[in-house]
């Protein structure tokens, strides 16, 4: 197959299939969602901790100097999830979308990789319904309330990645944070003398960033890695009429790898984030964020031996919204392999992630399953 | 490892095929508002008491002999007179028929009797009885109930017959003579027929009419000559025309508004809606409420069903009606006791909702009687020159909610 038609095969599979309406987290029906995480999903069999290093992650624009030929890659992503609040217990809830798509490649003579793709920057997909009894009229009517969104943000990065000498990577990147949220709120009468009420919006957020980021190797063995990014205020319209604007995040990375055997890595990645600069923008409460994540991959590859890695990771991370003055918090374990197919010129890679989040007054419990397709023509 | 990779992405697509609802409140478990969107439907219902202006009544929309049904009331010593149906019937044959399939007619040599047949529609009271009399052949829509006086007699009656007080709805039938109608030939053979209810006590009885497909049948038994054999024939008539008359009534005060009666009467009324609740906001129920002047008037133990109908177009009295399905119709008309003075409660939510969706459709309303015209029941109700029983819009909304909050 020609490599164009192979990249844009990739892009073309995204691209067609329509996300479905679903759920990604109690804690993302306040603020602006629940807050995406870029990475593929060999980073996230790690915890997150090659992110700062991965070419594909598009967390840091130095990493993408690390793609050395033309390369397509999709994710898709699927969770299982249940959560205690209030009292009420909610489970069998599943949603699929695909969170990451990147079309990169590397101009040799220059050593300048570049990247555009596009990743899950928060989601705000939700689909709740309560059921209450109101005095109408001197009578009692039950009534059905629902609400739903479907939708979020999404960031467009344009990077580029040089790398100036052995050893040391630099990149920056521009970002542009758009997307929709199509908001529906209905109320149903048990009394059919009430018609039902049905209102439809659709909310857009737009905003831009910029991020620069570099990654040094001072030996074989070692890389650290950092990064930061700012964001603009993000726009926000309901139906075409400005609403208002919500502060976006300033973040900043750090990221330490180390090999001490050719088929052993360790990675780690700290990430903060300023979401408490939205706080003053929102009904509910925004916090900083910070999470670590760390992990190990044995194998694959790179590193000479078996072709099928393992992959294993653990993470923390605290959560930007929460109804409560109580921040939510979250922890994951991850397990990951791969596999490439083809020479070398397909991969495979599949994470299966256990996520446990608690604080203001909810504890949540999800299967995350990840699975991305990467074609180097 | 490949085995593994394809049940994953198995289970991927899987789970691309599914949605799925949270139940995230369930009464009595406090989840809400902490999770829930900020944003909450809330309800408000009002009254709106000077929503209806410029109401009208008028009267004429459908005149007894254009009605479904004949009413005759039995009111001694009531408030309501008597009334009386009037059937002038289709002129009988010269020459008939002497058998089916042929055309040979033959001369008709005598007419032994006549049967008379009606159509009870509805009742109220015991003890009725229908009493049938000779009308002159040129009694019709235009014989007033004092002018048939003189018919309404003893030497003129044909016949009486009770109504079972177990019948209901039923036909009822009389015979009359031979000589029931003496001038039947020389007034073209046409006869006509008055009837008249009496009741020990009080009471109603709706008899089917012509335009109700359900009218009075006049049958002629004769003697037919059949090649100088005299052989029997029956010739059933149907009317010419058929209705009913009462003696005038006073008008009543031009301020009230009526429904109902005969000749019928509507009331057109005209609603202004604040913007904020018509434009800006949702309609999940509108109902108009008509106060009584007086309690309703009629047959005794007789009911009016009274419907509002929006108009297609204001040119007052005689705005076009929407139609409306007869489904539609009985699940919303309102029933009407005589003599009853309780408030009236008809439903305006489709109506409501739109004009909230078309600005250029005329927000009036016509209230009028399902059916029409066939029946002296009546309401009366305060208009809006009347303070104290006008009439109001009783209405549910939900207010401007504009999603997007966090």
């Amino acid at each position: 197959m020609p490599r164009a038609w192979a990249v844009w095969a990739v892009i073309a599979a995204v691209g067609t299939a329509a996300p479905l309406a679903g759920q990604t987290s109690v804690y993302g029906i306040r603020g602006l969602g629940f807050p995406g995480r870029a990475l593929t999903p060999r980073a996230r069999a790690m915890g997150g901790g090659l992110g700062a290093f991965d070419p594909a992650s598009p967390i840091n624009p130095a990493a993408v100097a690390g793609f050395v030929q033309v390369t397509a890659v999709a994710v898709a992503a699927a969770d299982f999830r249940g959560y205690e609040v209030g009292g009420a217990t909610v489970g069998g809830l599943h949603a699929t979308r695909f969170p990451l798509v990147e079309v990169a490649g590397r101009l040799p003579s220059v050593r300048l990789g570049y990247s555009l793709g596009m990743s899950q920057y928060t989601e705000r997909s939700f689909d709740v319904s309560l059921t209450d009894t109101i005095v109408l009229r001197g009578v009692d009517v039950a009534v059905t309330d629902r609400s739903s969104s479907s939708g979020g943000a999404s960031d467009i990065r344009g990077a580029l990645g040089w790398e100036p000498r052995a050893g040391l990577r630099i990149g920056a990147g521009v970002h542009v944070v758009t997307g929709s949220a199509k908001l529906s709120v209905s109320r149903t009468f048990s009394d059919s003398a009430y018609q039902s009420f049905r209102r439809v919006n659709e909310e857009r957020v737009s905003g831009f960033g910029v991020s620069g980021g570099l990654i040094w190797a001072p030996t074989g063995a070692l890389q650290v890695a950092l990064a930061g990014r700012y964001d603009t205020e993000a726009n926000l319209e309901v139906d075409s009429t400005p609403t208002g604007t919500v502060n976006l995040p300033v973040s900043a990375l750090a990221g330490l790898e180390i090999r001490p055997v050719r088929a052993l890595r360790w990675a780690s990645t700290f990430i903060w984030r300023s979401w408490a600069d939205a706080d003053p923008d929102l009904s509910g409460r925004a916090f900083n964020t910070w999470e670590l994540g760390s992990g190990l991959e044995l194998g694959g590859r790179e590193a000479g031996g078996s072709r099928v890695p393992l992959r294993l990771g653990a993470r923390y991370a605290t959560l930007p919204f929460s109804p409560t003055d109580d921040q939510a918090h979250e922890v994951d374990v991850a397990l990951g392999t791969g596999i490439a197919f083809a020479g070398n010129r397909g991969l495979v890679d599949v994470v299966l992630e256990r996520a446990f989040r608690s604080g203001a007054g909810a504890r949540e419990r999800a299967w995350q399953f990840s699975a991305s397709l990467t074609v180097r023509p | 490892m490949r085995r593994f990779m394809l049940l994953g992405l198995a289970a991927l697509t899987a789970g691309l095929a599914t949605g799925c609802t949270e139940d995230l409140f369930a009464p009595g478990v406090g989840a809400c508002p902490a999770f829930c969107p900020p944003e909450q439907v809330a309800v408000v219902d009002t009254t709106l008491l000077d929503a209806v202006v410029n109401d009208s009544a008028y009267r004429g929309y459908v005149l007894p002999q254009e009605a479904g049904a004949m009413q005759l009331v039995a009111d001694p010593g009531g408030a309501l007179p008597a009334s009386r149906v009037i059937a002038q019937f289709l002129p009988f044959a010269e020459r008939l028929l002497l058998r089916a399939g042929d055309t040979t007619t033959g001369a008709i040599l005598a007419t032994d009797s006549f049967d008379i047949r009606v159509s009870v529609q509805a009742r109220g009271g015991a003890g009725l009885e229908l009493a049938f009399y000779r009308l002159p052949a040129t009694a019709d829509t235009s014989t007033t109930f004092a002018a048939l006086d003189p018919y309404f007699a003893d030497s003129t009656r044909l016949a009486i017959v009770a109504i079972p007080d177990t019948v209901t709805a039923d036909t009822v039938s009389a015979r009359f003579a031979a000589d029931a109608f003496p001038t039947l030939d020389a007034d073209g053979r046409v006869a006509a027929v008055g009837v008249e209810l009496r009741a020990v006590d009080r009471g109603f009885v709706s008899l089917g009419s012509l335009e109700g497909a359900d009218g009075p049948i006049l049958t002629r038994h004769v003697q037919l000559d059949s090649a100088g054999v005299s052989v029997p024939r029956v010739e059933g008539k149907l009317p010419a025309v058929d209705t009913f008359v009462a003696p005038d009534v006073p008008p009543s005060s031009p301020d009230l508004l009526r429904i109902g009666g005969a000749p019928s009467a509507r009331s057109l009324l005209r609603f202004t809606i604040p913007p904020r609740i018509l434009d800006s906001s949702t309609v999940v129920r509108a109902t108009l409420i008509l106060v009584p002047a007086a309690p309703a008037v009629g047959a005794p133990g007789d009911t009016l069903h009274v419907l509002a109908q929006g108009v297609t177009v204001d040119v007052g009295a005689k705005s076009p009606l929407i139609a409306v399905l007869q489904d539609s119709v009985l699940a919303k008309r309102v029933q009407v006791l005589v003599g009853s003075a309780d408030t009236v409660r008809l439903d305006l939510t489709t109506l409501v909702l739109a004009w909230a969706a078309d600005s250029t459709r005329p927000r009036s309303v016509m209230v009028r009687a399902v059916p029409e015209g066939g029946a002296f029941a009546e309401s009366l109700f305060g208009s809006s020159a009347s303070p104290a029983n006008r009439p109001a819009l009783q209405i549910t909304f939900v207010p401007p909610l504009n999603l997007g909050g966090r």
